[in-house]
């Protein structure tokens, strides 16, 4: 037995130094057996030469005789296509509406975007949703099915008036949000895997989400789905305690990745108290959890947001930054060790890292206060005050399919 | 024709995709008629290799094929259903005896093939080309037919899996110690 602790540098040292291990049969041993088995009895080259040559025959033949047919059926097809031309300009022009509608809803988005940012510069634009931006607008969380198999976790704004119009009602649950609009959210227009909406029903008890599963909904096959699908609930049902997984007859469900009875996933625990990287899909960046990565203490989280463990998820501090963490009550404080410019960096990067940081305290229900920056106002925050606690991470619009 | 491609494929990769099939299956002599099948499939499509991915990860991929249906056979055989086998899920334990050449490891290499018999196929699958095979992501991704980032993510999750069992059974027989 080793009495050593085990780390991921030295699994992956002994993984890369496994002995080679060498097949001992010689080279003729192997091909006798193929011989013997009959593999290359078919071979005579000729012969598949001469299939091949007839094979070639076939699609000019084929050719001929379509063509033959087309010009015996053309007077009825005549009649066909016009009346099929009429019908496809109509769906032209619904399309031509309806890519007029986006354009409107975009240019909408676009002027909503400049609302929120007109207080500061184009270059520095906060990417997550904050208390302030709430007025008017209805939040609807949900995780996306990244390329990584990871959920990456999303904040969209529906204006009030549109969620009345829908669902008839101004305050709807998340469930009741997710049960209209999962359906017709648009994830490929994202970038994102097509995902939602969960197979099953989604439903509702209290602070509980329940979860009712088909047969055969595939969310654990393999370590990547059913990582994929817990992430996505977390991301997707924030406002709740747990949620419970049932079999459609209400049983518990028991899924093949763990074998045994699955225990409702907790969605406030110290496992959700995660710090936020970068990650690339699709060429845009978003902010995301390090592969669900958790930690007892903010001042953990936060620290080790500096540190890279794979190649996927990517750190938002920026190259040279340190700092030190110091929990006040409610408040966070991090005082940068050298004064910080941030417009000495690229914004979107420097964007990133605040953010990045406000969202791991929020994980902690922690707002932060940030010391030793030059800017005392910078992309919209004001650095003399601790920062409002984001609600979520990542605002995109409401796309529909 | 073929034996020429034979000669070539063997020169070129024969150990690897043998080292690939033994450490997947843990028995030489089930590797061997494994590497055999690889061969007859290989040959008899060698016509229809389009070139749209490299010989080597095309070769690897039906290398995979072969082993995932072996495992499917015994599968079928030991639970005596015929429930649709999903490799990823499911852990590719084979039913035999280790060879003589991982017999003579170290403790800890023991432990670390014990613990990653007990990873589910997806991850096994991956340690096996990216760290024994070393296979870049990019081949690995085209021989599974995966994403580049399932990859990683698959890879990065195998990592953890493997130190959260060997710490766990490390702890085990440290309990087991100090009880004596």
């Amino acid at each position: 037995m080793s009495q050593n602790k085990w780390d991921d540098d030295k699994i992956e040292d002994l993984l890369s130094s496994v002995p080679k291990i060498k097949d001992n049969r010689t080279k003729d041993d192997i091909l006798q057996r193929l011989k013997d088995d009959g593999v290359f009895d078919d071979e005579p080259s000729e012969k598949i030469t001469t299939i091949k040559k007839k094979r070639n025959w076939i699609p000019p033949l084929i050719t001929v005789a379509a063509i033959a047919l087309i010009a015996l059926m053309i007077p009825s097809l005549t009649d066909r296509l016009n009346s099929e031309n009429e019908e496809f300009a109509t769906t032209s022009m619904e399309m031509k509406e309806e890519s007029a509608d986006m354009r409107t809803f975009n240019n909408e988005a676009a002027e909503t975007e400049m609302g929120i940012m007109a207080d500061t510069s184009a270059i520095y634009v906060k990417t997550a949703v904050y208390p302030e931006d709430l007025e008017g607008f209805t939040v609807f969380h949900i995780g996306l099915a990244s390329d990584a198999a990871e959920s990456i976790p999303f904040t969209v704004l529906i204006p009030n008036d549109q969620v009345m119009a829908d669902l008839g009602k101004s305050n709807p649950t998340d469930v009741e949000l997710y049960n209209y609009y999962a359906p017709i959210f648009d994830e490929e227009a994202l970038g994102f895997q097509d995902y939602h909406p969960y197979k099953g029903t989604i439903s509702e008890s209290g602070n509980r989400v329940l979860h009712k599963l088909p047969a055969g909904h595939g969310y654990d096959m393999g370590s990547g789905s059913m990582g994929m699908y817990t992430g996505s609930l977390v991301d997707t049902f924030r406002t709740y305690d747990e949620v419970e997984l049932l079999n459609e007859d209400g049983t518990p469900v028991v899924f093949a990745e763990v074998g045994e009875k699955s225990d409702p996933i907790q969605l406030h625990s110290q496992s959700t108290q995660y710090n936020y990287f970068k990650l690339t899909q699709n060429g845009s960046e978003y902010l995301s959890t390090n592969f669900r990565k958790f930690y007892a203490t903010v001042e953990e989280a936060l620290e080790n947001m500096k540190v890279e463990d794979n190649e996927i998820f990517k750190s938002v501090i920026l190259p040279g930054v340190n700092y030190t963490v110091t929990v006040n009550g409610d408040t966070v404080d991090v005082a940068f060790t050298s004064e910080l410019d941030l417009l000495n960096y690229d914004g979107v990067a420097a964007m990133q890292m605040i953010e990045g940081m406000l969202l791991t305290a929020a994980n902690f229900d922690k707002q932060v206060k940030f010391e030793n920056i030059v800017q005392s106002e910078w992309g919209g925050f004001n650095f003399t005050n601790p920062l409002p606690i984001p609600v979520g991470p990542n605002k995109i619009p409401l796309l529909t399919k | 024709m073929k034996e020429s491609i034979f000669h070539r494929l063997y020169d070129t990769y024969h150990q690897d995709v043998f080292q690939f099939l033994i450490y997947l299956v843990k028995n030489r002599s089930v590797a061997e008629d494994l590497s055999h099948e690889v061969y007859v499939r290989v040959l008899k499509s060698y016509d229809r290799f389009e070139g749209k991915s490299s010989e080597k990860t095309w070769l690897f991929a039906i290398a995979k094929n072969v082993a995932i249906d072996y495992f499917r056979k015994n599968s079928v055989r030991a639970s005596r259903t015929f429930d649709a086998f999903d490799w990823e899920t499911n852990q590719l334990v084979s039913p035999t005896k280790s060879p003589d050449d991982l017999v003579e490891l170290n403790d800890e290499f023991k432990e670390l093939l014990e613990a990653l018999e007990k990873c589910t196929g997806d991850q096994k699958m991956v340690i096996i080309m990216r760290y024994f095979q070393e296979l870049s992501i990019a081949e690995t991704a085209e021989i599974l037919n995966w994403t580049e980032g399932k990859v990683k993510t698959t890879q990065h999750r195998a990592i953890k899996h493997l130190r959260e069992l060997l710490t766990k059974e490390n702890e085990k027989e440290a309990k087991s110690y100090e009880s004596k």
